[in-house]
């Protein structure tokens, strides 16, 4: 991210150097010498930079996507290697409480196969919990049980446990990516 | 938040923890995705917490209107 940055703001200066020069020595006649000449080096660095900042973007994109699993499969993990300390804790607070309480309400835990494509969908917000589906038959010895409210809003808590984890997922690409700030 | 959890903890039964009042189900859901939200659109605790505290009773308003609003339909 500070390499991607380091190598905008070298671009930036170089691009303005030049133009400061064009100005001066093209409009006004009137040549700089401020002892800051442009070398040979320099020259050849920004040339060669589209591609060099292409292959950093590339990697950084690796990079970041790797964040991203590491914060699907662990809630919070992605922030904690990022040293967001703050919102590794609440993600994982958050998406854990939703989930296991989903899972105590007796909630409907989506298999991988089905032919419905609502449980499929249902499936996809399960999963995006990460680890806590694979711990699911740990909490829900007895299985689900939606005859009951309590057990359709536990559905419903498992499913945004995973809604909330995957969008952490997405923040924690976009951080990586230097996108966001904060 | 603080007293809406200990409430649930309270009434929660050991031996069946799928006993809870729907009102109960419903402020814990709102507790957690509005700290969850806040943590992900806010930077600073401050805006954090002002975040997550009026998120959360809006959750609550809105879905007590919405309540409400549906009582007619159920007699």
């Amino acid at each position: 991210m500070s390499q991607a940055r380091s190598s905008r703001k070298f671009c930036h200066c170089w691009l303005e150097r030049h133009f400061r020069q064009f100005t001066n020595e093209t409009l006004n006649n009137n040549p700089i010498d401020d002892g800051s000449e442009i070398t040979a080096t320099e020259t050849a660095v920004a040339l060669a930079s589209p591609a060099r900042r292409h292959e950093s973007a590339a990697r950084h994109a690796v990079l970041a996507l790797c964040f991203a699993i590491a914060a699907w499969i662990i809630p919070g993990l992605g922030h904690l290697a990022l040293k967001r300390w703050g919102r590794a804790l609440i993600f994982f607070a958050c998406v854990g409480g939703l989930a296991i309480v989903g899972y105590l309400l007796r909630g409907n835990v989506f298999p991988p196969r089905s032919a419905d494509l609502f449980d499929t969908l249902g499936f996809v917000a399960d999963a995006g919990t990460g680890i806590f589906y694979l711990v699911a038959r740990f909490f829900e010895r007895a299985g689900p049980d939606v005859s009951r409210a309590a057990g359709d809003y536990g559905t419903r808590f498992i499913a945004a446990a995973g809604i909330v984890n995957l969008l952490s997922a997405f923040d924690a690409y976009e951080i990586a990516l230097g996108r966001r700030t904060m | 938040m603080i007293a809406s959890c200990a409430v649930w903890a309270m009434s929660i039964d050991t031996r069946d923890p799928a006993r809870i009042s729907h009102f109960l189900a419903m402020s814990l859901f709102a507790l957690l995705v509005s700290i969850a939200l806040a943590g992900l659109t806010k930077r600073t605790a401050e805006e954090r917490t002002k975040y997550a505290v009026s998120c959360f009773l809006k959750f609550l308003a809105v879905a007590i209107a919405i309540g409400w609003l549906m009582y007619p339909f159920s007699h």
